[in-house]
């Protein structure tokens, strides 16, 4: 793993803001006291951070890097989420139910986080009245882009999931072998390089 | 119909439902929520929300069957049923502003208790407790939401049978077998062949 400096300073400032653009009244003093809760962590890549059947109660934001979330189904992974920079994530179903978890999560790149356990959070969100408001819009978000790309997959068509892609993930392109974006959007390798060759 | 609505009733099934979420919710804001739900009766097959709109209200089934639908190439997929004592909510748009993508029909005459979200909100701003009573029904509807979906992706036929039998065995007698194939992802032959079996 080359070696990448990322102070904690810089990690935190930049959860800050994420959580800020999330719920932007939530009182400084207590989202700071959030924010710093935060511990740093780095993983080489191709690192699996969590594989199924594992039970894991730690939240990330990704400060710098790459995952891709997947499935394996009757013999052949699935792509199912791709989570990037200043995004959260977490075994969030494990987390709710105490089930098994389905997914894997894999590093695409050397990638830089902070962690949290869950409990943590949650013991910050009932303290203050603005962390329990941030955490409910955090949750309402992903959940929301969760039922969208069920959604998607579910009414667009392949050319329309990869313009919708492109326009939301341009950078994604040269970073996410093609494969995994193929299997992400529900559509063959052969498929994606037609799409790539016309758009 | 004759018969008595006893709308005070609902609202303790309401009251009920809350506090089975968050047990130690502030008892006094929750009666202050409770006081601005609205009693609204839906005849049979009469549409709740349609595709394409935009919700703005959360709703409680005090009494009767709501099926959400969409329609894929010209056919009706059936993705929820929602029976009594159960919230409803067209989530993406609440949460998104943007259209719905399911249409919600009363299944059977069906007697909800209604609430702007807005105001939902107004009640979560105002006190600490219904805030974080907010926070987890979110969670409950997003992890319902993951785990239709990955039932779908990892159990069999068999295996989701089973789920709705043990959840859902009420309304094998209520709901028409062809919704309850489309509810399963599964065609009728095979939902015949799995009722035979248990």
């Amino acid at each position: 793993m080359t070696k990448v400096k990322i102070s904690l300073e810089e990690r935190r400032a930049r959860l800050r803001e994420c959580l800020l653009r999330i719920a932007p009244a939530t009182h400084l003093s207590e989202l700071d006291e959030l924010v710093n809760a935060f511990e740093p962590a780095d993983f080489p890549k191709k690192y699996l951070l969590l594989k199924e059947g594992d039970f894991s109660d730690n939240v990330y934001f990704i400060c710098k890097g790459l995952l891709r979330n997947y499935y394996i189904k009757g013999n052949k992974e699935i792509n199912h989420w791709i989570t990037k920079e200043d995004m959260l994530l977490a075994a969030a179903y494990t987390l709710a139910t105490g089930n098994k978890n389905f997914i894997n999560y894999e590093t695409l790149e050397d990638t830089y986080v902070l962690k949290i356990k869950y409990t943590t959070l949650e013991s910050l969100y009932v303290k203050y009245h603005s962390l329990e408001y941030l955490g409910r819009r955090i949750v309402e978000v992903y959940y929301a882009a969760f039922m969208k790309m069920t959604f998607d997959i579910l009414f667009l068509s392949a050319e329309e999931r990869y313009s919708l892609f492109v326009k939301t993930h341009a950078d994604l392109l040269n970073r996410v072998p093609l494969k995994y974006i193929a299997s992400y959007l529900g559509i063959s390798p052969e498929t994606l390089s037609r799409l790539r060759s016309k758009h | 119909m004759n018969q008595q609505i006893n709308i005070d009733e609902y609202k303790n099934h309401l009251k009920k439902y809350f506090l089975n979420v968050v047990p130690e919710t502030n008892p006094d804001a929750l009666n202050e929520l409770l006081e601005h739900f609205t009693f609204e009766r839906f005849a049979k097959k009469q549409l709740i929300y349609a595709a394409g709109s935009i919700s703005d209200s959360l709703y409680f089934v005090c009494k009767g069957l709501i099926r959400v639908y969409y329609i894929k190439e010209d056919k009706e997929i059936t993705n929820l049923l929602v029976p009594e004592n159960t919230i409803v909510i067209g989530a993406y748009s609440i949460i998104t502003g943007e259209k719905n993508y399911s249409n919600y029909e009363a299944f059977e005459e069906t007697y909800l208790l209604k609430l702007n979200y807005a105001v939902l909100e107004s009640f979560y701003s105002k006190y600490h407790s219904l805030e974080h009573l907010g926070r987890l029904l979110v969670e409950k509807y997003y992890t319902a939401f993951m785990k239709k979906t990955y039932d779908v992706l990892f159990l069999s036929a068999e295996e989701r049978y089973q789920i709705f039998i043990k959840d859902h065995s009420e309304l094998i007698n209520r709901v028409p077998l062809r919704f309850i194939a489309s509810y399963l992802g599964i065609t009728q032959e095979t939902l015949s062949r799995l009722r035979a079996k248990y």
